[in-house]
């Protein structure tokens, strides 16, 4: 600590005290503790605390020992100095020098005797000039609160008239005691501000900036502790601050972590949709492929779908959809508006079983509209759904570049003027009238190839009770059939102007 | 179609009573009624292939099970079907019409008259069918093939006493047949 030092160089109001032991009688050992005594008595006075000790030496019987202390002591100490010193006296009377230094004058006393000691005070404080105890005490008062108390200032009015001072003097020492800063709250203001800014350039603060701010709370006045508390203000707000600007920069840090990671878990939603999109691109492609010239993916495209669909985790379900979908789109739909399943019927028409498609076509049918399967009267026809009938038409006419089928057969209808029997010759379902039979034919004998007339397939077998007997077809089944076909289907072309004899007898 | 009106006397109990006891010919006889009991038709009697195929197919499922269980697959529609699908092929239809051209079932169940060197074309009388388990496979039921009505007995060739020494007729045997074949597709 150089602050005491700092200031003494300044203050020119200091006294020089020496205070030596003269007691030949006592022993080195004694010596020694005497001084040690009296050096704890002086820094045990207040404001005396920092003192600093030099040490007076005596050379006795080739020995060298401390004999006395000098020090530099604050004019107002010295009415507490000499009365520790008639203390210290009236305890144990040791023969004690005195020597007390002012500037160039110097006053000293030898003695045991308290009474003497003291006698040297008023002699000691004419020493001084009277602004200067003054100044002192209104400094140590300053110095200790960090401003002057009522009580304090009552002590220095007294002092002021003892010391015969005048008035507006003793205003100007005390204003010089207290420095530029007249009261504790605007030093503490004062030592703030400039703590701040060494705060703002380091912190918590290197000791030898702290020593610099320590002196400067001296400077102005502010009483250490005061300092200190200021100081560990200031370094728990700014730990405070800097702690919430950690949390703030801890809570951004992670909300900038979550929006990554929300913002990847996104990303890779959309890869993962992206990629399951492709996926399902390429399983459709595979499927697509294993259908181009199978009407079911042989077993071999079976394994490799099946394998492709588990690793790239497509449901069941949804596999047999793509796989129906393009089968479909390959093949020709097989809608049904009453849940039938035309699949066997397209299988077979692809294989180009000509003659079991047409029997599957009568056994769909009859399912169709018959819970017993009895062969359908006029009735029944109009109750076949466009929808099943469309199907129908669609697959035959596939897979015979649109020789058989309904629409066919209804073209055909519309080629004969609607005549059913002619009708059914055009088609060679039934050959000349007058011939064996009535021209009936067996159903074998109806041509299952495409070298048969437009419109021969699909029989309409499903209206006969028997087939090798004759195929016959009714002139009311024909017309019944037309009759909704004409609803169901618009070949594109005006239908005949006047009805023709099929529709006057038919309805 | 189906009327509650003519019941039979018979029921399918009674079948099956009599073919557990091997009464065959009357149980093709208690057949042939429940079967014109089923389409409506009077007792005695006989089938056209429209009303055949008008047979509802419980009736005709129920029938054969208790023929082929009775008989240990010997006797029943079903039997009588199956070998009629599997004969087919053999059978000339560029000649269906041609009376004395029988679809080869026949000869197969037994019902043609033997004469020399061959088979005939004739049917024979239904009193001489075989009534035992040592007829041919397919060979009963046949009333229902044999019960004609009297014109049309004579139209066949027979004499106004059902199929007997009459010539084929593939409708009839063939809407059973179609029938039988479209039932079981349910």
């Amino acid at each position: 600590m150089n602050s005491p030092m700092v200031r003494d160089t300044e203050s020119p109001l200091r006294l020089k005290i020496w205070i030596k032991l003269v007691e030949p009688e006592l022993t080195p050992k004694e010596m020694a503790e005497e001084v040690h005594y009296l050096q704890a008595d002086i820094l045990d006075l207040n404001g005396l605390e920092k003192t600093r000790f030099s040490f007076s030496t005596i050379s006795r019987a080739e020995q060298v020992m401390r004999d006395g202390v000098s020090f530099d002591l604050p004019p107002d100490r010295l009415p507490a100095l000499l009365k520790r010193l008639c203390d210290r006296l009236d305890h144990r009377p040791l023969n004690t020098l005195v020597l007390i230094q002012y500037s160039q004058t110097k006053l000293q006393i030898q003695t045991y005797r308290s009474e003497d000691l003291y006698g040297i005070l008023a002699a000691a404080e004419a020493l001084l000039p009277p602004d200067s105890i003054y100044l002192a005490k209104a400094e140590a008062y300053s110095r200790t609160q960090g401003e002057i108390s009522p009580a304090e200032d009552a002590v220095l009015e007294v002092l002021r008239q003892r010391l015969n001072l005048d008035e507006a003097v003793a205003k100007q020492l005390k204003a010089k005691a207290l420095g530029p800063y007249k009261t504790l709250k605007a030093k503490r203001q004062r030592f703030q501000e400039v703590l701040m800014v060494e705060l703002a350039r380091q912190s918590p603060l290197a000791d030898d900036t702290w020593a610099v701010l320590q002196e400067l709370a001296d400077n102005l006045g502010l009483p250490q502790p005061e300092a200190w508390g200021i100081y560990q203000d200031q370094l728990q707000q700014i730990q405070a601050e800097a702690e919430a600007i950690r949390q703030l920069q801890i809570a951004e840090t992670e909300a900038a972590q979550r929006r990554a990671e929300a913002e990847q878990r996104q990303a890779a939603a959309e890869r993962q949709q992206g990629s399951r999109q492709e996926h399902l691109d390429q399983y459709q492609q595979m499927v697509r492929q294993a259908l181009q010239n199978n009407l079911y993916p042989l077993t071999f495209d079976q394994g490799r779908l099946e394998q492709a669909r588990q690793i790239w985790h497509i449901s069941a379900e949804e596999a047999s959809q793509f796989e129906e979908t393009i089968r479909s789109e390959l093949y020709g739909r097989i809608d049904s508006a009453i849940g039938m399943d035309y699949s066997r019927l397209r299988q077979l028409l692809w294989e180009k079983a000509w003659q079991k498609a047409d029997e599957e076509t009568e056994n769909i049918v009859l399912k169709a509209l018959r819970q017993n399967m009895e062969p359908l009267d006029r009735d029944a026809i109009l109750q076949l759904p466009c929808v099943d009938l469309s199907t129908i038409d669609q697959l035959w006419s596939r897979y015979s570049q649109g020789k058989f089928g309904f629409k066919a057969q209804q073209q055909a209808y519309y080629e004969v003027d609607r005549r059913p029997l002619d009708f059914l010759q055009l088609l060679a379902w039934r050959g000349n009238t007058v011939s064996l039979n009535r021209g009936l034919k067996a159903y074998t004998q109806l041509q299952f190839n495409l070298g048969a007339p437009a419109g021969h397939l699909p029989t309409w077998r499903w209206c006969c009770p028997s087939l090798e007997s004759g195929y016959e077809v009714s002139d009311s089944v024909v017309e019944a059939m037309f009759l909704h076909l004409d609803k169901c289907f618009s070949l594109g072309q005006p239908l005949p102007a006047f009805g023709p004899l099929s529709r006057t007898q038919g309805v | 179609m189906v009327t509650t009106s003519l019941q039979s006397d018979w029921s399918l109990m009674d079948l099956n009573d009599l073919l557990m006891a091997e009464e065959w010919q009357a149980a093709d006889k208690v057949t042939q009624s429940l079967l014109l009991d089923a389409v409506g038709q009077p007792e005695n009697s006989s089938l056209s292939p429209e009303a055949i195929a008008q047979i509802p197919c419980q009736t005709l499922h129920s029938i054969n099970h208790l023929w082929v269980e009775a008989s240990r697959g010997q006797f029943g529609f079903s039997v009588q079907q199956q070998l009629y699908q599997a004969l087919s092929p053999e059978f000339d239809t560029t000649d269906v019409f041609n009376p004395f051209n029988p679809h080869p079932f026949c000869q197969a169940v037994g019902w043609l008259m033997v004469g020399f060197p061959r088979p005939l074309a004739f049917f024979k009388f239904y009193n001489f069918l075989t009534f035992s388990l040592d007829a041919p496979p397919g060979h009963l039921p046949a009333l229902w093939y044999w019960q004609l009505a009297w014109q049309d007995s004579w139209r066949v060739g027979g004499f106004g006493t059902g199929r007997g020494a009459g010539f084929a007729d593939v409708a009839m045997l063939d809407a059973m047949m179609l029938r039988l074949s479209r039932c079981s597709q349910i």
